[in-house]
């Protein structure tokens, strides 16, 4: 056993293991509920959504990087700057779909909501594990 | 992390529970994102010292590559599916979408296995023995226990969708049999990316990201105008396998010999996939047998040969030539 596991290894794989198993079975509830043309749109929003937020975070991560030159005191403020930008965008893109699709399909709106709030939970658990030392990017954190 | 998770679990749960119109679904999104990125964000607080590591080497080196290599995943990830929606209905997306999650589901535990041995090839960097051992021995055994889920799906899907009580997305059996053959592929390039990252070489799984987006990204948008949603799984098949390829060079440039193992591996999983998928249709019982068999014989001589890791005495000698 390395001594340089980080907080144990059990906990580590529940956390990443968890997150997924939770969200598929909200996913499976919608499968049970959902004619195929719903799920098709719900899955093509979020693969939209997924690949939206990722180039807003690397976006952000590229202008981090060229403040950090500049003023490298500022970096950490700008993180938590850009975190919080992009969590509003977050959000507003999440509401914003969950209005869409209720209002074009007959579905429960509590039934898509809980997909979407779901369909969040793996983007979270893929966040990246490692990252260089002292130093958190944006993107992985949408 | 578990408490963002959770906080955003149980939201999403009581909203079902206790329904509601849209204005009440979008209140609830706010406040459950705001808790769980509340917590999830908590360590930025703390954030210091980073002035002083940002220099230009780093940030090419280190830092620029891991974003790219992030971002053009999630792409990889996504791709598939934008480009099925370019020409096909929407329940055919939705076939396909039903299809990609629960074959994938099977991913989340090679991730977590990678998870759990990236400190372990960390730990064993400075030994080049124990290390090339360690990634050969974890590569040989991840790949051969994903054929168990691909062996079982590709040989079951109808029987899987059934099971699940999901028929009316029967239609999508015939994508889960194709995209099942991407996971011995998914689970080998779990191993690869951490031995990559233990020798810090991410800018090789950019590249590798980048050469599947760019070979990928055509054949799915032919693929599914000429195939619809079979010729996209096909292409997805392609890309799965192409990265794997990829990632196997990228590490074998690194010093590490696993070409041998590997396909030592996928020839007895492979071999098993086919008798599976021979045997089923007219003795699904056998079939079902050779596969638990199977299983049981790959995950117990796993588990033996894992704890034999710490072992290094009987190794192969390749990594003495390794530059680093």
């Amino acid at each position: 056993m390395p001594h340089s596991v980080p907080g144990g290894t059990a906990a580590l794989l529940l956390a990443r293991l968890a997150p997924p198993a939770a969200s598929l079975g909200v996913f499976y509830l919608a499968l049970l509920h959902w004619k195929p043309e719903t799920w098709g749109l719900f899955h093509l929003l979020l693969s939209a959504q997924a690949v939206l937020q990722m180039a807003a975070g690397l976006g952000v991560d590229l202008l981090i990087f060229q403040k950090g030159f500049a003023q490298p005191q500022e970096i950490p403020r700008l993180l938590r700057a850009a975190s919080s930008l992009l969590l509003r965008v977050g959000v507003g893109l999440d509401a914003a779909m969950v209005l869409f699709v209720t209002s074009v399909t007959q579905e429960p709106p509590s039934l898509l909501a809980a997909c979407f709030l779901a369909g969040a939970i793996p983007a979270a658990s893929l966040a990246p594990t490692w990252r260089p030392r002292g130093f958190r990017l944006a993107s992985p954190i949408v | 992390m578990i408490l963002e998770h959770g906080t955003r679990l149980l939201a999403s749960f009581a909203v079902l529970t206790v329904g509601g119109g849209p204005a009440l679904v979008a209140l609830a999104f706010l406040v459950s994102k705001w808790l769980g990125t509340a917590l999830l964000f908590q360590p930025l607080r703390h954030l210091t010292g980073t002035a002083a590591r940002l220099s230009l080497g780093f940030v090419v080196r280190q830092a620029l590559p891991f974003a790219l290599f992030f971002a053009a995943s999630a792409f990889l990830n996504r791709m598939d599916s934008l480009v099925l929606a370019l020409f096909l209905p929407l329940a055919d997306v939705g076939f396909y979408g039903a299809a990609t999650r629960l074959v994938f589901f099977g991913t989340i535990a090679s991730q977590a296995f990678g998870l759990a041995l990236h400190p372990y090839l960390l730990a064993s960097r400075s030994r080049p023995e124990r290390y090339h051992h360690l990634a050969s021995t974890s590569l040989a055994k991840v790949a051969a226990v994903s054929f168990v889920p691909a062996g079982f799906l590709h040989a079951f899907p109808s029987s899987t969708l059934r099971l699940l009580h999901i028929d009316p997305y029967l239609p999508a059996a015939s994508l889960i049999a194709i995209l099942s053959l991407a996971l011995p592929a998914l689970f080998s390039s779990e191993v690869f990316f951490r031995c990559l990252l233990a020798e810090d070489r991410v800018r090789g799984a950019v590249r590798v990201a980048v050469l599947q987006i760019a070979i990928g990204l055509p054949s799915l948008v032919v693929a599914a105008f000429l195939y619809g949603a079979q010729g996209v799984a096909m292409a997805s098949l392609l890309v799965a396998w192409l990265g794997a390829l990829g990632y196997l060079f990228a590490c074998q440039k690194t010093g590490l010999v696993l070409w041998s193992r590997w396909t030592m591996a996928l020839a007895f999983g492979g071999t098993v996939t086919a008798g599976v998928k021979a045997l089923a249709p007219s003795h699904s019982n056998l079939a079902l047998v050779l596969l638990a068999a199977y299983a049981l014989a790959a995950i117990g001589h796993g588990i033996s040969r894992w704890r034999d890791v710490s072992n290094a005495d009987e190794l192969p000698r390749k990594m003495g030539d390794n530059p680093e």
